[in-house]
């Protein structure tokens, strides 16, 4: 393989990217002054997918919820019975991964030994070890970790939401799955997950730091060489009805004051670049109507109705996208009440909301050149998702006001597609 | 290594400037520090928030909010900290740099931290009552909230039952029962009071010019009446007694298991750095015998650590477990403190703490915030010891000096967040 290179000199950043002989997407980024280098390969499997062919099969499997990330923890297994932490500590290298809705990721970040730890981390992603014993042992870890989450309240709050949002789409489950999903989980379905989904032309990886991408390539060749191109992995999701599946959820946890999320279901097709634009629009949305910057905001905080945890999110994926106003409130029934109404009587963005939102999205993104992981995470997750992240600008652009108020329009004023989520005090 | 220069503004006033061009953003930090107390901090509290929400020319939160966006979304806060015994008001703020974005955006970013300092919003002689009456509900609030992060709330709850009357046991956040005593007169007369006699350390990181600055910083403090006396940190270093157990009931479905220790030493002792290596042996990351033998030997928990602080001589230890675990998980933490403590650890052990710990220091020059942290730390505690050389110092630490430090350490509170029967 070639590396392309592309130099953006207004951002002042340089990537080199391109698609190596065994199908694996490589970026990387030169961050000469930086300490600090970083690693990240992540593979398009999340917990949404539950339902596919493995490969070399015919037939379509539902696997236990759960299990992608099952399958990050059980990564860690190295053949010689050591975990794959180990070899990183000795290197003085900080390994992490993690498991979204929608794919998994294996990192590290390191100021020595770069090369060293990251011939480890292709080779460690690159070698499943599965084991009843081993299987066995990690249920009690994870079943630690959802016992951790579920006494989480903004976690659960989020959770809920989106099982009220959707009916059949498996974000809808939670990431972790459950204690008695988890039980289910054998070594051989592990190995069809994997053998599926860990195909090297369904990864991506990106690397920033002060690094030599020949290097980088000539390890990735060394590695991956003989990792044969599958077939691109294939999971069948169920179509999902445009209107929420619940307008409302509850649950009462050990908090202090009552935690909510409104929820807004977006049922426009997308794909590739377009993803990005739809999310930018939905960005200057909620950054002029839910931040404190809008007048709503303003009015319900004065009343005593919000707090500074008043704040927006949105997840916006090929297969499924929404945004969500959550925080806290003593009312949470009158907070959705007046969020709704105001979206409907504000009707619309105004360019004055719209440029100070473009001012602002432009300096975060700016910003997560800052470092090397914020570079390399944002790089994955877009990457992934079929979006080039090194685009941002042109995609940037072309978010014009009359598109950001289609989406206004679509998104926020339709009835069908809203849910709220409480988490009242026990 | 970016090293930090020093330059005197005025009397009590310095400026701390890491210059280093390689970030797209410029980060200020401006602490006044006072000495932590138990009377005061609520107030310190509160009017952090107080000062956020106006000035004379921003005068409400949307007005700072949007001329915030306007400046490609400068980062704008105000806040207290807590470093052992000094409690921090920390004025911050992070631009994109001129190179960025365009020519005067840091000195408008600085005028308008100036203006939250010396300009706030009043009337009649003290704050606008409406701001304070709405903070003050809003901070009884998040004061209440403390309790929806559990592992947090169980290892401060530790916290609190060690040490009762001890500075570490005060919250920097404030308390629900000094709320009805403060008003917008008094408040903006403890303002008036701090703004001139607290110690005030500005950090400045990233791509500035330096003449500039100082000069404005020198301009913006000509003029001001300051009587600042100088406040450090102190270090309590009291030994545990006879270890004391605390239950406490909530609604939860996980166990919080937190351990208090005492570790006897303080930052500033020869045997610190000892005591930093043998956390790392001990508890802190994936190499450690907390999580290789408690989570992944045992399978008792997803998280098990040990941490300690630059600021005090505590040690905690912290671990998520299903509640009928208790004995078993609290057996194996001692049982892996012990062997510490008798330097059952290989050399590789001790390699790979070390190495550990080296990261982290080393990637301190990657970060604004981490570095801000460490070096204003430094002034706190009075000393003088770089990043590079901590590196140093942790590579120098040898099984014996852990052996040695370890064995200071005794345990003082048995902690444990369970549900309710």
């Amino acid at each position: 393989m070639k590396f392309n290179k592309i130099e953006n000199k207004s951002i002042g950043e340089t990537l080199y990217f391109g698609t190596h002989e065994s199908g694996l997407g490589i970026f990387v980024v030169p961050k000469k002054d930086f300490s600090k280098k970083y690693a990240i390969i992540g593979a398009k499997i999340g917990s949404i997918d539950n339902t596919f062919i493995p490969n070399g099969e015919n037939d379509l499997i539902t696997v236990p919820d759960g299990i992608a990330h099952f399958l990050e923890h059980k990564m860690f297994e190295m053949s010689d019975g050591s975990d794959a932490f180990a070899k990183f500590s000795k290197y003085g290298a900080n390994a992490n991964a993690f498991t979204s809705f929608t794919n998994t990721c294996y990192l590290f970040s390191c100021t020595d030994n770069f090369y060293e730890s990251f011939e480890h981390l292709l080779n460690y992603v690159k070698s499943p070890y599965f084991t009843d014993a081993n299987v066995e042992k990690e249920k009690g870890i994870i079943g630690q970790e959802i016992r951790m989450y579920d006494d989480d309240g903004e976690w659960r709050v989020m959770f809920n939401l989106l099982s009220a949002l959707y009916k059949d789409f498996p974000v809808r489950i939670d990431i972790a799955g459950t204690i008695e999903s988890i039980s289910h989980i054998q070594p051989d379905v592990l190995y069809k997950c994997y053998n599926t989904f860990y195909d090297p032309s369904n990864m991506v990886l990106c690397v920033a730091g002060d690094v030599d991408e020949e290097k980088v390539l000539k390890i990735t060749d060394k590695i991956m060489g003989d990792k044969i191109t599958g077939s691109k992995a294939k999971s069948v999701y169920p179509s999902e009805q445009e209107s929420v599946f619940k307008k409302k959820i509850e649950q009462k946890l050990s908090v202090s004051a009552p935690l909510f999320d409104i929820g807004f279901k977006d049922t426009d097709k997308m794909s590739g670049n377009d993803i990005l634009k739809n999310e930018i629009a939905v960005k200057i949305i909620l950054s002029s109507v839910a931040s404190k910057s809008s007048d709503l905001y303003e009015r319900l905080y004065n009343d005593g109705l919000i707090n500074d945890e008043f704040s927006y999110d949105y997840m916006y994926e090929e297969e499924y996208a929404c945004a969500i106003i959550g925080g806290e409130s003593k009312e949470p029934e009158t907070v959705y009440n007046e969020v709704i109404k105001y979206f409907k009587e504000k009707g619309r963005i105004d360019a004055d909301e719209f440029d100070r939102a473009k001012k602002s999205i432009w300096g975060a993104y700016l910003r997560t050149f800052n470092d090397v992981e914020g570079i390399c995470s944002s790089m994955v997750r877009n990457v992934l998702k079929g979006v080039n992240w090194f685009d941002f600008s042109s995609i940037f652009d072309s978010v014009t006001l009359s598109f950001v108020n289609e989406k206004y329009t679509k998104l926020f004023c339709d009835d069908e597609k809203q849910a709220l989520s409480i988490v009242y005090p026990a | 290594m970016s090293g930090v220069k020093k330059i005197h503004i005025a009397e009590g006033v310095s400026l701390n400037f890491i210059d280093d061009k390689k970030y797209k953003t410029v980060s200020v930090s401006m602490f006044l520090s006072r000495k932590l107390s138990r009377s005061e901090v609520t107030k310190n509290s509160l009017l952090s928030s107080v000062l956020a929400q106006g000035t004379q020319n921003l005068p409400t939160a949307k007005d700072i909010d949007r001329y915030l966006k306007s400046l490609y979304g400068a980062a704008y806060s105000v806040s207290v900290q807590k470093k052992g015994d000094v409690q921090s008001i920390a004025f911050e703020f992070s631009s994109l740099n001129e190179k960025y974005s365009e020519k005067g955006i840091i000195k408008k970013c600085f005028d308008m931290m100036f203006e939250f300092i010396f300009n706030p919003l009043t009337e009649n002689g003290g704050f606008l009552k409406k701001y304070v009456d709405t903070e003050k509900a809003n901070l009884e609030t998040d004061i209440r909230a403390l309790i929806n992060d559990k592992r947090e709330y169980a290892d401060f709850r530790c916290v609190e039952e060690m040490c009762a009357g001890e500075s570490a046991a005060i919250r920097e956040i404030g308390y629900i029962e000094d709320l009805e005593e403060i008003n917008e007169k008094n408040l903006y007369e403890h303002y008036k009071k701090i703004i001139t006699s607290s110690p005030i350390d500005i950090f400045v990181v990233g791509d500035v010019d330096i003449d500039e600055t100082v000069a404005y910083l020198k301009n913006a403090f000509d003029g001001v009446k300051l009587d600042i006396s100088p406040v450090k940190i102190e270090i309590d270093k009291k030994n545990a007694g006879e270890i004391k157990y605390v239950d406490e009931s909530l609604d939860v479905t996980q166990g919080k298991l937190s351990i208090g220790l005492r570790t006897g030493i303080s930052p500033l002792d020869k045997d610190y750095w000892a005591l930093v290596v043998g956390n790392s042996v001990f508890g802190s990351g994936a190499h450690s015998k907390l999580f290789n033998n408690v989570r992944e030997k045992l399978s008792l928990a997803y998280y098990a650590y040990s941490r300690i602080s630059r600021y005090n001589s505590i040690m905690l230890i912290g671990s998520g477990i299903e509640f009928e675990n208790f004995k078993k998980a609290k057996k194996e933490i001692f049982f892996q403190l012990e062997s510490v403590k008798k330097g059952d650890f290989t050399e590789n052990d001790l390699f790979v703490a070390k190495q550990f710990i080296i990261n982290r220091y080393k990637s301190y020059s990657d970060s604004p915030a981490l570095l801000k942290d460490y070096y204003f730390g430094n002034i706190l505690l009075g000393y003088d010891v770089s990043v590079d050389e901590a590196i140093k110092k942790v590579e120098e630490v040898t099984t014996e000096d852990i052996i040695y430090a370890f064995c200071k350490i005794s345990t003082d509170t048995v902690y444990f967040l369970k549900g309710r029967e």
